[in-house]
């Protein structure tokens, strides 16, 4: 049993390409050894996130990461068990706007921050899928 | 009646110059003014494998040209052309279709006519070739090597435009063992095998290298870092990591890798190799066989560390170790049977260092070899004034018994101080023989062999296998210092402690349980049957000169049997 985050947020000040990267390597150099695995995506200043692993990792980690000051308005949209991963084998994937199809983002309807109305805890995971180039269920 | 003799001599002289320009080693050829081929030699024809007809005198050069199977070579064409009407030597270069290099000498005479020698340099410039190959190359794997790849990494900074670059710095483990144990043939033959297999894990792109014994590199000058990298990075940990043939063995080593990137980690060479290395000794901390991104504060982290090493090395050299030693009782008699010897470290500045802060350190450096046998010389020297009856139990770490000469430093230590070996207790982890167990059994028999008692430490922490209790006939089982501290409360703990004392009964081992802190703590090991006990509620670690006294002194008290528990029986030998 895995339990599965999924969160919106938006970049900090000043918080560019350099702090992703630093973000990124600082979870491939922890990642492995804790079991969590998941997928960051970087779009129009936000961070739109899934975390997941076992449930007391996914814990600490994710107190690590409300506590960060690389991001504000934090927003929790899903937190739950789950049996299967939906990244296994990413120490934590990276997507940002250059590497995402426009087309992608049209037939999703995206808007900046996914606003939570439109995208609830299903649709921003599978929002975070599709933009890694997984099952696309639109 | 000169003149035919003239015409005979000139004859004869005219044979003589076509012999001789039949005879060169080199291939000749003349054209007039009008560039028209007015003599040449076989050897040219040969040379730039021509077809006879154009060899006639009177062929136009252009003909001769368009039937030359190749062409001049780039760094020919590149020198500048010769004035017009100018006289003098040129050199040429031409590469033929079939692979052979020709030089060709034109020297260009004052009435416009032209002379040329060709030489076939075909194995010149594959000697060339194969000097510049040898300079730029390991001769064991055939990758580049250390000077080549950092020129590399440089032109690939320097072309860097916007794009991301992973520096992937290869270390593999347990390396020297193989290489010690199988010998340097064998270990370059387990080089060449390591470079086929990274060989197959990087793609068109990357530069694989050879940095130098057992250490690679790979440059991957590919966008989407750190995943590209790290993707890289677990193809090459997971091809090291199955094992490879050698000599009919199969031999498990594997690899450590330490990543740093650029821009993000610097924008030279010197650098961005530093960080990358750094990032490796981290992957090596962290337990080999992963591998690591380089992060700021790797630098101060290293920089402790290598403070710290010298530290240990200045306090082995100078004295500043001491040994504290804790009181071992017996259940039965009441009576102190052992102490155990415990490291102490009195740093001149920091005061006493906790042993859990520098012992992983003098672990990885190997330092606790040398320390490890200044313990067991001055444990036996200071257990010489206590009474005949008081063991010295001393801790030995698996780095000692890698290294291989903890035997001789046993021997040395009792014969230099005159302890009977019965009087020694060697505790160990279960990490001993799990590491390599017949190298582990080899020296734990030898031991026993002479009298030295087995004591086995930690029991019930770590994998607690009992293949391994069966292995050997260890004379003591330790029981964990974390069953007790919660025994009073936990029903569970209470049984795997009887558990464990019932084990060693039946195995025909002494059980001591560390740790004992209160007197309710006693009555429950007591109960459960353990033979003896160490702890705070005794005595806490105190110096040598003090054990005297102590040894005297102390007394456990006699516990009250309730009916039915077992016996308490201390099994080891009397």
């Amino acid at each position: 049993m895995f339990e599965r985050i999924a969160y919106v947020s938006r970049a900090a000040p000043g918080v560019g390409p350099r702090e992703v990267f630093d973000i990124i390597r600082a979870a491939h150099n922890r990642n492995g050894a804790l079991g969590l695995t998941g997928a960051l995506v970087v779009l129009d200043g936000h961070f739109l996130q899934v975390l997941e692993g076992e449930p007391f990792r996914v814990d600490a980690c994710f107190r690590r990461i409300a506590a960060d000051r690389r991001h504000v308005a934090l927003e929790l949209r899903a937190r739950r068990l789950c049996e299967q991963r939906l990244f296994p084998g990413e120490w934590m994937a990276l997507r940002q706007q250059a590497q995402i199809e426009p087309g992608l983002l049209e037939r999703w309807g995206y808007e900046a921050g996914l606003p939570a109305p439109r995208f609830d805890a299903d649709r921003l995971e599978a929002f975070v899928q599709a933009c890694c180039g997984l099952a696309e269920t639109a | 009646m000169s003149e035919p003799t003239d015409i005979e001599t000139l004859r004869d002289q005219n044979a003589l110059l076509r012999e001789v320009v039949e005879r060169l080693p080199l291939g000749l050829s003349v054209f007039d003014a009008a560039d028209r081929l007015v003599l040449a030699n076989a050897r040219y024809g040969e040379i730039w494998s021509l077809p006879p007809q154009v060899l006639r005198p009177g062929t136009p050069f252009a003909e001769i040209i368009a039937v030359t199977p190749g062409q001049e070579t780039a760094a020919s064409r590149a020198q500048p052309p010769p004035r017009r009407g100018s006289v003098g030597t040129r050199r040429r270069e031409w590469r033929l279709d079939d692979g052979r290099h020709v030089e060709v000498q034109v020297s260009r005479r004052a009435d416009g006519s032209c002379v040329a020698l060709h030489e076939d340099i075909t194995a010149l410039r594959e000697a060339q070739a194969h000097v510049v190959h040898q300079a730029r190359h390991d001769a064991l794997t055939g990758l580049i090597n250390r000077p080549t790849f950092h020129a590399a990494l440089e032109q690939a900074l320097r072309e860097r435009d916007d794009g991301e670059l992973a520096l992937l710095f290869i270390d593999l483990d347990r390396f020297k063992p193989v290489n010690d144990a199988y010998g340097h043939a064998r270990g370059d033959e387990l080089l060449q095998h390591v470079a086929q297999r990274l060989r197959g894990c990087v793609r068109e792109g990357d530069v694989l290298a050879r940095l130098g014994g057992d250490e690679f590199a790979v440059l991957q000058p590919a966008a989407g870092q750190p995943e590209a990298a790290s993707a890289l990075s677990r193809r090459i940990t997971t091809a090291l990591r199955a094992p490879f043939e050698l000599q009919g063995q199969r031999v498990h080593i594997g690899c450590s890798i330490g990543v740093a990137v650029a821009p993000f980690d610097g924008d030279n060479a010197a650098s961005i190799l530093h960080r990358a290395d750094l990032a490796m000794f981290r992957a090596k901390t962290d337990g080999r066989g992963v591998h690591r991104f380089y992060e700021p504060g790797l630098e101060q982290t290293q920089r402790e560390r290598r403070d710290l090493e010298a530290e240990l090395r200045q306090a082995l050299a100078e004295g500043g170790f001491e040994l504290a030693y804790q009181p071992q009782l017996d259940l039965a008699s009441g009576a102190v049977t052992g102490v155990e010897a415990l490291l102490r470290w009195n740093h001149p500045v920091r005061g006493q260092v906790s042993p859990a802060e520098f012992l992983p350190l003098a672990e990885e450096t190997g330092l606790i070899v040398p320390i490890g046998r200044w313990v067991l010389a001055q444990a036996c020297r200071d257990a010489m004034a206590w009474p005949e009856a008081v063991r010295v139990a001393v801790n030995v770490s698996v780095v000692q018994f890698r290294h291989g000469q903890l035997m001789a430093d046993v021997w040395d230590a009792l014969a230099t101080s005159g302890l009977p070996p019965q009087r020694l207790e060697i505790e160990v982890t279960e990490s001993v023989m799990l590491e390599d167990p017949e190298q582990a059994l080899h020296t734990l028999r030898a031991l026993h062999g002479r009298g030295v008692r087995i004591a086995m430490d930690d029991f019930g922490t770590g994998y607690s296998s009992l293949s391994t209790l069966l292995s050997f006939p260890f004379s003591r089982l330790k029981i964990d210092r974390s069953f007790v501290g919660q025994a009073e409360q936990r029903a569970d703990l209470r049984a795997v402690i009887g558990a464990v004392a019932l084990l060693g009964r039946e195995l025909g081992m002494a059980t001591t349980v560390e740790g004992v802190e209160t007197p309710s703590q006693l009555q429950i090991v007591g109960q459960q049957g353990c033979g003896e006990v160490q702890g705070f509620l005794f005595s806490r670690p105190r110096p040598a000169a003090e054990m005297p006294a102590l040894i005297a002194g102390l007394r456990a008290p006699a516990l009250p049997r309730s009916p039915g528990e077992p016996p308490c029986s201390n099994a080891s030998p009397t």
